[in-house]
């Protein structure tokens, strides 16, 4: 009787619970579970968060490498690093040094991802955003960004027009002022430079989508009307539109995961954007609708965020990413050694380490106001030691950075060398040293308090190994060392001597004039030498590539004279990637490691069943 | 009770107030927010500073902008929120939801599973103190005690993720030197737990040892590491092991809660369990079959309430005289055999997700929540992530595991020597009584305030694991903004852990006053 | 498995409860304790390790503090950059090893431990005095004293131990081992507070307490001569417990780049420095991370001891199995001394079993020693 009771009430339990679940009985395959595509996934150290790089707000490499692979340009650096062309996109042509004129034309058929063609449309909105022609004059941003969050408010009040491209009247851009011509055939644009600049090679792309922007500022549906209508408005100078145009050029493009609104993701590049998760990784695809010659052969593109280097090796290691450009360090690169299966390329990075001096305002006042003792100083910097512990485990090949102007390799570099006279400070020098210490009427024991990231084990090692060979001739080399290293410089008082890397974002001739000119933006050593500014004047102006290598070396050599500072070693650079991939060829500028992804190439292993 | 829990709030809320206060000044006093501008080379470094000065009201004095951002927070309370931006000129509160997913997911799945680890582990301590078993265990915790988590989560990347992996892609197949090792070591855990004369603890251990060493042998002859299947000649039996985990789960619950001295508890446990086994292939085409019904994270949660009401019910209509018991064992037994059949579940699409071109055959990842760009069913999802969390949880567990088996036992030794307990044994009580009925709750009361506490200590921990394991949690969110001197995403962490700690410790307080009589909440 | 009630069983208990009362008969508290201590095992090779680490830290490198250098007897010092020998692998040289600018790491890790005890003491110290004395004044003048200090401590406890550290780290990291352990103890005191609260407010409510007062004693001197050494336990565990998680936190902090700085060293950022060498240059990592669980260890060791000297409730329970063999006994007991049954008779007959097995007597704690004069008869 009870066992009739339990198994009833077992019975109707089943079958309620059966009535619960009320769906199809269609039995599935376990083949239905996994939706496969292939991809190549990257590590890089930190997230994406704008597509407009142009931006002071946009402008960071993790950005500029996206943006690299979803726009199109006219040229850009290869790995040697020289600058190429890339004709299957579009071509310029210098039409006249004085007045400096440039002539820009896109190819016919190159096309936005959404299928609207890339036209004179885009460099013009790209002329008006990246000149700040029309930004309303004497506008105050601050007071039109919301003072709760600093967002800039949508609209603009009426008439006034603000694209936050940070340009200057002075340089790039800035000295284009008037409107570009537009060719015929809408595909070309001339820009007809007010002075010469000497950069001009590297101060103009094509730009945003203007449909895109067209249509989500001016709310017009149809591409190319939406065009038509940002042409116009630059054009005739319609304040009102360009004030709604400048608005969406400077907010539109910051996004942080997958926008809702994906218009904004077209691309003229080989790769467009199809996934973003915050913080995790940014996806990909190749675009169906590109046609110039950087055809890419890997479907899928992820960059995964990962800021530790150790964590990065690992992930390779494990199979969970296929390419890193860690932070380089000897362990990273023994572990890598250690690892099958796993192509290694060390090479130089674009930035240099390198010691200034305080020539005024210093710490121990008047330390390094004489020649002699700035020129002793230097003789202590055990440069070759610094670079055979730190940096020759990393890259064999590794030397030390005897110019402050040039990367090496680059055309110039030896010259420079050579002529410089940077030779003296080869190798440590103590007897030198202390000759030129005791000139200066300094006594031994003299203090010279260096700065410099206390939180980089790297300048922590190399200040170790500058101590105690300053000890040797008499320098007491202190530790003004800060985790805050980078406001501290350029503060009156705060140390003697600095020890901080530059970094080159291109060859440009026009970095060198911030960092050595009086008063020059980046000089943080109150360093003042007229014939130093006179020089730096006469490269901003100079055409002749020639001449301009002639005054770069002059600089150099100036520098060297006035013991400046002393270059140590250009940072090393280290990248991996496990044998699902071939073609990588890192190059030391920006885009590093992505500047070929046209030319990376999935292997057999990377052929997955689907 | 109202009365008491509004007041609490209220005070925990001033309370939240005077700590915002204290840690909002002191990050924005700890550093330089424009650092990074000053040693930019860009030339518009002047604009861009005083664009940085506007976003974070940098010209108001720390004490005065905490109120700026306090104003923010505030409009939480009509629906606003508003926890600034970020010096990257991200909204906070963006940052925060992703964020805040996956470190509850990591700290609610380590925090559980430490719980039930250190309760069950120092209650065995606690009932052989004293054997060599206690000793080991004591030892464990207290060296878990003393690893600095980054130290482990280092070695666990290396051993479990590198290593495991390296070991499923070599075929799976298990040393013969680790099958001895690990016989032996379960062996003396059995013999010594079960205890008894030198006699029994031999038998223990052998009993114990060749079942371990069979169980190996036969996952590692018949690849079940690669794929955790039971087959017979190709026909997938997994039913018989998930049967037999379903009454062994019976007669396990009965034992704990009734004995076996009455029969109708353990009949209702079985008949539980045989109602699971029934089921089992039912529900393979129905709820579990992918092309059949979308699960999701509610609906399985929905579905274990409802299979636990279902045990109950059983229970109630059939317990007769030890309804009571009868309805607490069918819960657990209908929990436990679902659990079960979810695992089981989760088993079977372990192979085709380790052979994806995605995961290529090294399932256990080292980095992030979730494997990028994998696309597959509910359960191929789950499983991803699971992989993902298995190493941060064990790195973020082992400490806090440390701390519940000490806790657990010191309490429950306590309680095991009050006159109470002597008193129930005296009138004859069996031993199961006194240890379930009588000295657990009690010993739990002090456990329910440390787990709370360690909530705040598990939240710090997940900071250093996120970082090791690359996860983009709070903890990210905290030392990036930490690092920038930025104080809104600091901020954003740290009015989430906090207004978790309180509301910890409120729900401690309210459970010491379910827990102990003795004690009211007014 | 049912237990069978034994008719002499209360008999057995009164034997155990006087046992106890005779082993301490005439003991000062501190005498008690101190017994208790050093019968714990575990406790006691714990303290013999750490006083050996300590002198091995500071004797080694010798000490630097306010730039006084006493040199110690090892020859390199941990700022010394002696040339790179065999890639830095341990030699007999370097016994630890050299990391990639050729520092020793045996000197190294000294030093990391000397500031490692250091930032745990200093914290200890801090946090102890901070809490005591908040949650004396707290627990004994309650009312509105009370309620200010514990909102205080709310506060305080609400935020974590490792944000805190990390944002005192930021601001305060590069001011050296002594200063992070300062500020870090100024946050490091609410548990302590709270407990020493709970004691004091019971404490303050017994007779001896109301004595004192009648007896015209000031509140200070009933607060540091009646109330404190009756809480003195309670602040002695905590306080240990404190310094073992102090030295764990700022290992955490170092590895999170908010503790100690270089060119100052400790364990923590020994161990966060070297960490991409863990496959490459194991001894960076493998040496300091040892040190830094083996002085946590040591302490967390030490504060069990501490507990249960000082709070032997959590001696043995009377289990069925042991009421048995304490039945037994009783039973045995009474054979032998014909049937008496008055307690001082137990008392001795189990005295007289805790003789026979001295041996043992080092390994338990707390135990009654009647169970642990059992075990040989059993066949344990």
């Amino acid at each position: 009787m009870r066992i009739n009771r339990f198994a009833v009430g077992g019975a109707a339990l089943a079958v309620g619970a059966l009535a619960l679940s009320a769906c199809t009985p269609t039995p599935g395959g376990s083949g239905e579970e996994i939706v496969e595509g292939s991809s190549i996934t990257v590590a890089w150290n930190q997230p994406f968060y704008s597509a407009n790089g142009n931006t002071s707000f946009g402008n960071a490499t993790a950005n500029n490498n996206i943006n690299y692979m979803t726009y199109g340009g006219f040229n850009f650096y290869d790995s040697t690093p020289e600058l190429q062309q890339d004709e299957s996109f579009g071509t310029y042509e210098l039409l006249s040094d004085d007045p400096l004129q440039v002539q820009y034309t896109i190819n016919e058929g190159v096309q936005w991802s959404d299928g609207v063609a890339v036209d004179s449309a885009d460099m013009l909105l790209n002329w008006a955003a990246l000149s700040g022609f029309y930004n309303t004059e004497d506008f105050d941003a601050a007071e039109f960004q919301d003072p709760e969050t600093g967002e800039f408010t949508t609209e603009f009040p009426e008439n006034t027009v603000f694209f936050d491209s940070g340009a200057s009247p002075t340089e790039g851009l800035g000295l284009v002022q008037e409107v570009p011509e537009v060719n015929e055939d809408g595909r070309g644009v001339q820009l007809n430079y007010s002075s010469f600049y000497v950069d001009w090679e590297l101060a103009f792309q094509a730009g945003l989508p203007a449909h895109v922007i067209g249509q989500q500022a001016l709310g017009i549906e149809d591409p190319q009307e939406a065009k038509d209508a940002v042409v116009t408005a630059i054009q005739d100078g319609d304040t009102e539109a360009l004030s709604a145009i400048s608005a969406f050029w400077n907010n539109g493009f910051n996004f942080t995961e997958m926008p809702e609104d994906e218009s904004i993701l077209v691309s003229s590049g080989p790769y467009q954007i199809t996934d973003f998760v915050l913080n995790d990784y940014i996806t990909l695809s190749a675009n169906e609708n590109y046609v110039g010659d950087h055809q890419p052969q890997v479907e899928q593109v992820t960059v995964r965020f990962i800021t530790d280097p150790l964590a990065a090796v690992q992930a390779l290691q494990n199979g969970d990413v296929d390419v890193i450009a860690p932070q380089a360090t000897a362990d990273v690169r023994q572990q890598l050694d250690s690892l099958d299966g796993i192509t290694v390329q060390y090479g130089d990075d674009a930035t240099y380490e390198h010691v200034d001096l305080q020539f005024d305002q210093s710490r121990n006042p008047g330390v390094f106001s004489t020649l002699e003792a700035r020129q002793s100083f230097l003789h202590t910097i055990p440069r070759q030691e610094i670079v055979d512990t730190l940096i020759v485990p990393l890259n064999p090949e590794a030397t030390t950075r005897d110019s402050a102007v040039f990367l090496p390799g680059a055309e110039g570099y030896d010259d420079s060398v050579a002529a410089s006279g940077v030779d003296a400070y080869a190798e440590v020098d103590i007897e030198q040293a202390i000759a030129l210490r005791e000139q200066a009427g300094l006594a031994e024991g003299t203090e010279v308090c260096l700065l410099f990231a206390s939180t980089n084990p790297r300048r922590v090692q190399e200040f170790q190994l500058m101590q105690q060979s300053a000890a040797l001739a008499g320098w007491n080399l202190t530790d003004c060392s800060s985790p805050e290293w980078g406001g501290l410089l350029g503060t009156p008082g705060a140390y003697d001597a600095s020890l901080f890397g530059w970094q080159s974002t291109s060859l440009g001739v026009a970095a060198a004039g911030p960092n050595f000119s009086t008063d020059g933006i980046n000089n943080m050593s109150f360093y003042s030498n007229p014939e130093m500014d006179e020089v730096i004047t006469q490269l901003n102006g100079e055409a002749d590539p020639a001449e301009q290598l002639r005054l770069q070396q002059e600089i150099d050599r100036i520098l060297i004279e006035d013991a400046f500072g002393i270059t140590i070693f250009q940072f090393p650079a280290v990248s991996a990637w496990s044998d699902r991939i071939t073609g990588l060829d890192p190059s030391p500028l920006a885009p590093t490691i992505f500047w070929n992804i046209w030319d990376w190439e999935p292997t057999e292993t990377n052929v997955t069943e689907s | 009770m109202a009365t008491f829990i509004i007041r609490r709030l209220i005070a925990a809320i001033l309370i939240l107030l005077a700590a915002t206060f204290l840690v909002y000044n002191m990050v924005a006093l700890s550093g330089d927010p424009l650092e990074d501008l000053r040693g930019s080379q860009a030339p518009n470094v002047q604009q861009l500073i005083e664009a940085r000065i506007r976003l974070l009201h940098l010209d108001v004095p720390p004490p005065l902008r905490y109120f700026i951002w306090l104003s923010g927070i505030g409009g939480c309370f009509i629906g606003q929120c508003d926890f600034g931006f970020t010096i990257q000129q991200q909204p906070v509160v963006v940052l925060l939801e992703a964020a805040m997913g996956q470190t509850i997911q990591l700290v609610t799945i380590s925090n559980v599973v430490a719980i039930i680890l250190g309760i069950v582990i120092g209650i065995t301590t606690a009932l052989r103190q004293y054997s060599a078993y206690d000793y080991g265990i004591t030892f464990v915790s207290f060296l878990f005690f003393s690893l600095p988590i980054f130290w482990v989560a280092v070695l666990l990347k290396e051993f479990g993720a590198i290593g495991l992996n390296d070991f499923l892609q070599d075929g799976g197949t298990v040393s013969p030197v680790f099958i001895v090792v690990f016989t032996v070591i379960t062996g003396l855990i059995w013999a010594s737990l079960i205890g008894g004369d030198l006699k029994r603890k031999a038998a223990t251990f052998a009993i114990s040892g060749v079942a371990t060493a069979g169980v190996l042998v036969y996952m590692s002859s018949t690849g079940w590491f690669l794929d955790p299947r039971f087959r017979i000649g190709g026909a997938d039996l997994s039913i018989v092991i998930v049967g037999a985990f379903m009454i062994a789960a019976a007669v396990g619950v009965t034992a704990i809660l009734s004995g076996f001295k009455r029969k109708r508890p353990l009949i209702i446990g079985l008949a539980v369990a045989l109602l699971g086994i029934v089921l089992y292939v039912p529900l393979q085409y129905t709820l579990l079959n992918p092309s059949a019904f979308v699960m999701s994270i509610p609906f399985l949660l929905l579905l274990a309430v409802v299979t636990v009401l279902v045990g109950v019910g059983i229970g109630w209509l059939f317990g007769g005289e030890q309804r009571s018991q009868a309805m607490k064992i069918g819960g657990w037994v209908a929990f436990l055999s679902g659990f079960v059949i979810i695992v089981d579940r989760i088993q079977q699409v372990w192979m085709p997700y380790s052979e994806s071109g995605r995961i290529r055959g090294r399932p256990i990842a080292t980095i992030g929540a979730t494997t990028p760009n994998l696309d597959g069913s509910f359960w191929v999802l789950s499983l991803d992530t699971l992989t993902h969390l298995l190493l941060p949880s064990i790195a973020l567990l082992l400490i806090s595991f440390a701390g519940f088996t000490r806790y657990t036992r010191a309490s429950l030794l306590e309680v095991l020597n009050q006159d109470y307990i002597r008193t129930a044994r005296a009138k004859g009580l069996t031993e199961r009584t006194v240890v379930v009925r009588h000295a657990f709750r009690n010993a739990l009361i002090p456990i329910a305030t440390i787990i709370a506490f360690d909530i705040a200590g598990l939240i710090g921990g997940a900071v250093i694991t996120e970082r090791v394991f690359g996860w983009n949690g709070m903890g990210t969110l905290f030392q990036t903004g930490l690092d920038r001197t930025d104080p809104n995403p600091v901020m954003a962490f740290f009015i989430v852990t906090g207004a978790l700690a309180l509301l910890f410790n409120l729900i401690a307080d309210l459970a010491y006053a379910a827990l102990d009589p003795r004690i009211r909440v007014s | 498995m049912t237990l069978q009630t034994q008719p002499n069983e209360p008999h057995a208990t009164d034997a155990e409860s006087n046992l106890e009362l005779k082993e301490v008969e005439g003991l000062s508290q501190g005498q008690i304790v101190r017994k208790r201590f050093f019968r714990h095992f575990g406790a006691v090779a714990a303290m013999v390790v750490l006083a050996l680490i300590i002198v091995l830290a500071f004797t080694s490198v010798g000490i630097s503090l306010w730039g006084i250098r006493i040199p110690g007897w090892w020859q390199y010092s941990w700022n010394d950059i002696p040339p790179v020998v065999d890639g830095g692998r341990p030699s007999a040289q370097h016994p630890f090893g050299q990391d990639t600018v050729g520092h020793d790491i045996f000197a190294v890790v000294m030093r990391g431990t000397q500031q490692s005890l250091m930032i745990m003491v200093i914290v200890g110290i801090i946090g102890a005095t901070i809490g005591i004395v908040l949650g004396s004044l707290s627990g004994f003048f309650r009312g509105w004293v009370d309620s200010l200090i514990m909102r205080f401590t709310d506060v305080i406890i609400t935020i974590p131990f490792i944000i805190a550290g990390a944002v005192i780290g930021a601001t305060f990291g590069n001011l050296g081992a002594a200063i992070l352990g300062l500020v870090l103890g100024l946050f490091s005191w609410t548990g302590l507070a709270r407990l020493v609260r709970g004691e004091f407010l019971t404490l303050r409510e017994r007779e001896f307490v109301d004595a004192a007062r009648v007896a015209g004693a000031s509140n200070g001197r009933i607060i540091f001569k009646h109330i404190l050494p009756n809480a003195i336990g309670v602040i002695i565990v905590n306080t240990t417990l404190l310094m073992a998680g102090a030295i764990l936190a700022e290992t955490a902090l170092s590895y999170l780049g908010y503790g100690v700085r270089a060119p100052d060293t400790s364990l923590g950022l020994v161990i966060s420095d070297n960490q991409t060498a863990f496959q490459t240059r194991p001894w960076l990592f493998w040496w300091p991370g040892l040190f830094i669980i083996i002085i946590a260890l040591c302490i967390n060791f030490i504060g069990d001891g501490l507990r249960d000297a000082f709070d032997p409730r959590q001696k043995r329970m009377p289990s069925e199995r042991a009421m048995r063999r304490r039945a037994k006994v009783a039973a045995d007991a009474a054979v032998l001394r014909g049937h008496e049954s008055d307690d001082p008779a137990h008392a001795s007959v189990a005295e007289s079993v805790v003789d026979e097995t001295p041996a043992e007597a080092g390994g338990d704690d707390g135990e009654p020693p009647i169970v642990r004069g059992d075990d040989p008869a059993t066949g344990r």
